[in-house]
């Protein structure tokens, strides 16, 4: 280590946030300390409410009027807090520059990218004229990987997808050379691939600037594979902090623990049970005396209960707040949470059959595009699913895995009959599907029970109404949804209360039981676990295991996370651009992916373990996933394919741009390798 | 947040529906205010002008008195009581405004929804005739029709038909809007997945999920056909003498003004605490049904 790498930049010091609301004033942050020395990465992890963006808002001096903040902090020698608008501002833009999960709010929608990156330049170094200015602003549109920079220089944010945009505000970062650089969940709404891209933008930010940063996320594999330093907050506080080696490797605080457990893993390293931590944060209303995570922590004592554990300590500059962190050294996460007892079935197994329940036969999608304004004009047809066929058989779940507008939530409502498709058909047993009737047999469950579930009534009345609606007796159908959630681990007097009263994971139990409510055959789950936090995933994950396992429940698990699909699924298939370009075992298609887009994807999953992660071969695609309105021929991938850029011959170039991979042996590409 | 214990077995009652909704509604104070208020002026309306030893339509020997313990009111030029024309007009005034509130509201409501949820070319065609009654000049196509009826005992009621019929479209076009965003809602989605048809999906999804906003609309239509009722009577053709309604009153006392402003305030007076009354019952309505709002936990 340099002699520079020990000094502070950026020192958050007992800080302290409280918003107002509703019910009173919520202390968001309680008391939080860290601190950002020169040319590192700062990894800050946490599920949603830890306090990890107020943090970083306090930090900016951006939070929303009504806020309350205490404590300290300090950029170098300068206190922040307390400074006026102005004075902060002269900071921000010289020092501090931030890149937001929203990268269209940071950016400008009435100038052109190239003129805000410029004006970020000019107003650095005030010397330069406008012509160099946009030169410079070129350059480093170049450097954070955007194509054809020269060419877009005069686009509007608009125009770009919101990988590229975020590329543009990290390009705006670089121009003011910083010396810290505050980043939100930069890559949270974004797919893999796309995530890769960002990753590596900022890397080169980093690079070229000198710049700390600060890297708030809730994905511990981008942590693992980004930062120096971890901290890891909840309720509002720092629980445990240390290098990415010590937190990952030898965490000493439950909560950590159960973090690790509970995640699914792409390397496979684990095929056992997720341990969830059960139970939800504590709400941050009211003062908390204790241990914050004694009512979640299966180690919990009458001492955590009443005196809260000071972050201690445990190893040089490992630091943990519990008071048994000791007694933590080698534990692995399902030594600390038992894995919980599987829910009684409601109903007896179905027998195991061998033929296909569910054929999805060459279904194809098209929709019409119609522009906007007066005469809506014809724009084409735009090709969701082209092609698309897979079978499913009792007790197998099929993932089907792909990135945004590769068709997957298409080909779920295709299945749902909720869109009539374009061609190709949907068997069941071998008959095709009836518009209707086919209920009792396939059920779905949405991606966000928020959405799903109509606000208006109760967790029983919504599980009770497939049944109602299929000619079930008030009584009786009340007697079997209040089964159904205790079932899927809801019982008592929730079943009285609206959706929106839930934590999320309840809610998506409530989801889940009507869907089985009508005792159907198929389940197809869209996304049905990518709106929760991690520890509550990994509980609605077993649940979903232990219910095929119980009920012989066939599952078409449609996910853009392929941990979660590696951990549930035992066939899967990879969509691009709404053609299946891959199928095979699960094991075979994430341990040997053949076709060059799946091994592009696979690469990118960040893994949460530092030394594996770093020492990962990444292949990072470059550009965009082209619009479905007017897919490229033939091999629709090759815009993105490594192999078509670089490898190939000129022959074996035009054979991908003339001809359909046809999917032979499980992979569509004309170049597969063996 | 809400806990939930995975243990216990026992099948807990559920509270009524409405009993919920009351409660949040006793909640907003002014609404509650307001619902008093509006119900006495209604109790005195009817119960108060039967009892009233003066009738509305019977003259009284005293010309144009000044408010006094014998006509409360006051009388006006030709000797009625104020206040027996006062209760009568209420009566009137809020039969017309209920009636045209709930034929509006309900018809519109159900138009909308279906226009809505049926997109397509059913919206297309159901729409432009709920425009085509839009552009119609309301007022003058009522004072026609007014005129041809206002005359019969049974005048308000059909006054009352001839606003609905023409308001019917605010609601219509709101409750279209609503549902083409509620549409789009997965759990829409979902209700269809497990084979609820059109009208369930209507009556249980999407017309509770649009109350709030209906309740508003239908809350601006009281209003607006007090206001309507007013403006037909001050040209001439609403409710016809001996027969009075609060609109009535105004505009055969508008020139009084000046010299016995009683003929004037008394009936403006009722006219403002019937239309903000109902405005505020509104609010605390559209808030009562919303589940969402509810603050309360336990
Ligand atoms: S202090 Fe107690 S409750 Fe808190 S994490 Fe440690 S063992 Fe668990
Ligand atoms: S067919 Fe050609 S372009 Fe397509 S994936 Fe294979 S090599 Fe790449």
């Amino acid at each position: 280590m340099t002699r520079q790498a020990t000094t502070e930049v950026l020192g958050v010091h007992d800080l302290t946030v409280s918003f107002p609301d509703e019910r009173g004033r919520v202390t968001a942050v309680r008391g939080v300390s860290w601190s950002l020395r020169a040319g590192e990465v700062l990894g800050v992890v946490g599920e949603s409410g830890c306090g990890k963006s107020a943090t970083a808002l306090a930090v900016m001096g951006l939070l929303p009027h009504g806020a309350r903040v205490g404590g300290s902090v300090r950029f170098r020698d300068r206190e922040l807090l307390g400074l006026r608008d102005d004075e902060l501002a002269a900071v921000r833009g010289r020092s501090v520059a931030m890149v937001f999960q929203d990268p269209l709010s940071a950016l400008n929608p009435v100038y052109s990218v190239g003129f805000q990156v410029a004006e970020a330049v000019r107003a650095h170094h005030p010397g330069l004229g406008r012509e160099e200015a946009v030169e410079r602003a070129i350059a480093l549109l170049e450097l954070v990987g955007i194509p054809n920079a020269r060419d877009r220089v005069a686009d509007y944010p608009h125009e770009f997808s919101g990988g590229m945009r975020q590329r543009v505000v990290i390009a705006i970062a670089m121009a003011d050379d910083p010396d810290v650089i505050i980043a939100d969940e930069p890559t949270t709404a974004l797919d893999v691939t796309i995530q890769a891209q960002v990753l590596d933008a900022l890397r080169t930010a980093r690079e070229q600037t000198g710049a700390a940063t600060v890297l708030i996320t809730h994905d511990l594999g981008v942590v693992a594979g980004q930062a120096d330093r971890v901290v890891v907050m909840y309720a509002g506080k720092v629980v445990e902090s240390g290098t990415v080696e010590e937190v990952f490797y030898t965490p000493r605080m439950p909560y950590t623990l159960g973090l690790l457990g509970s995640l699914p893993r792409l390397d496979g390293a684990r095929d056992a049970r997720l341990t969830p931590v059960a139970g939800t944060p504590p709400a941050l209303d009211r003062p908390i005396t204790g241990c914050a995570f004694a009512p979640r922590c299966p180690l919990a004592t009458d001492l955590c209960r009443t005196e809260e554990p000071p972050l201690a300590p445990v190893d040089g500059e490992h630091l943990a707040a519990c008071h048994f962190s000791a007694d933590l050294v080698d534990r692995r996460p399902e030594d600390v949470f038992p894995p919980r007892p599987a829910p009684l079935p409601p109903d007896t197994p179905v027998a195991e059959q061998a033929t296909p329940i569910v054929t999805a036969a060459g279904l194809v999608k098209h929709y019409r595009v119609r522009g906007a304004g007066l005469f809506r004009r014809d724009r084409g047809e735009l090709h969701a699913v082209c092609d698309v066929s897979f079978d499913l058989s009792t007790g197998e779940t099929l993932g089907l895995v792909g990135e945004s507008g590769s068709g997957k939530s298409t080909i779920a409502r295709l299945l749902m009959s909720l869109e009539d498709p374009t061609g190709g058909r949907v068997l069941l047993d071998g008959e095709p599907l009836a518009r209707r009737g086919h209920a009792r047999d396939l059920q779905i469950v949405f991606q966000d029970p928020m959405n799903s579930l109509d606000p208006r009534m109760t967790a029983a009345d919504l599980v009770a109404e497939p049944l109602r609606v299929n000619g079930t007796g008030r009584r009786e159908a009340r007697v079997r949804a209040l089964e159904l959630l205790r079932s899927v681990g809801l019982s008592g007097a929730g079943s009285e209360r609206y959706p929106h009263e839930f934590s999320g994971g309840q809610r998506q139990r409530i989801g889940i039981a009507r869907a089985l409510a009508l005792r159907p055959r198929v389940l197809v789950l869209d996304e049905p676990v990518s709106a929760l936090d991690v520890s509550v995933q990994a509980d609605v994950i077993n649940l979903l295991e232990d219910l095929r396992d119980a009920l012989g429940l066939a599952y078409l698990f449609i996910a853009h996370d392929l941990s979660v699909v590696r951990h549930i699924a035992d066939r899967v298939a990879v969509l691009y651009l709404g053609r299946v370009v891959e199928t095979g075992d699960r094991d075979a298609v994430f341990d040997h992916p053949r076709h060059p887009y799946t091994r592009a994807l696979v690469s990118a999953v960040p893994l949460p373990d530092p030394r594996k992660e770093r020492a990962r071969e990444r292949i990072v695609l470059t550009g965009d996933v082209p619009s479905p309105v007017d897919p490229p021929s033939g091999c629709r991938f090759r815009t993105r394919c490594p192999e078509y850029l670089g490898g190939l011959t000129d022959a074996q170039r035009a054979r991908c741009a003339g001809e359909v991979p046809a999917l032979l042996d499980g992979v569509a590409c004309h170049w597969a390798r063996p | 947040m809400v806990e939930i214990t995975r243990a216990g077995g026992d099948v807990p009652v559920a509270t009524p529906r409405w009993r919920l909704v009351a409660r949040r509604f006793l909640r907003h104070r002014l609404a509650t205010a307001s619902l008093v208020v509006f119900l006495l002026l209604v109790l005195l309306a009817f119960v108060g002008g039967a009892l009233w030893h003066y009738s509305y339509d019977v003259y009284t020997p005293d010309n144009s008195h000044p408010p006094s313990l014998e006509h409360p009111f006051g009388t006006d030029a030709t000797g009625y009581d104020l206040l027996a024309q006062v209760l009568r007009g209420t009566q009137r005034s809020v039969e017309i405004a209920l009636f045209v509130a709930a034929v509006s509201g309900v018809f519109g409501s159900v138009w909308g929804a279906v226009a809505g949820l049926h997109g397509g070319k059913v919206d297309t065609l159901m729409m432009r005739v709920a425009d085509l009654v839009l552009i119609f000049p309301a007022i003058a196509v009522a004072a026609v029709l007014a005129n041809n009826v206002g005359a019969s005992s049974q005048g308000w009621l059909l006054i009352g038909l001839v606003l609905a019929a023409l308001t019917w479209p605010y609601v219509a076009r709101l409750v279209r809007g609503l549902v083409l965003s509620l549409r789009e809602r997965e759990f829409i989605a979902a209700a269809r997945t497990f084979g609820a048809g059109s009208w369930r999906i209507i009556f249980r999804h999407v017309l509770p999920n649009a109350l709030g906003t209906i309740i508003v609309a239908v809350t601006i239509i009281v209003a607006v056909a007090i206001l309507a009722e007013t403006a037909l009577s001050f040209i001439g053709f609403g409710v016809r003498p001996p027969d009075t309604s609060l609109g009535l009153l105004i505009s055969q006392n508008q020139t009084a003004v000046a010299t016995r402003p009683w003929l004037f305030y008394f009936p403006g007076l009722f006219i403002v605490l019937i239309a903000l009354s109902v405005n505020f019952i509104g609010d605390g309505l559209r808030d009562a049904f919303d589940n969402t709002r509810s603050r309360s936990r336990r």
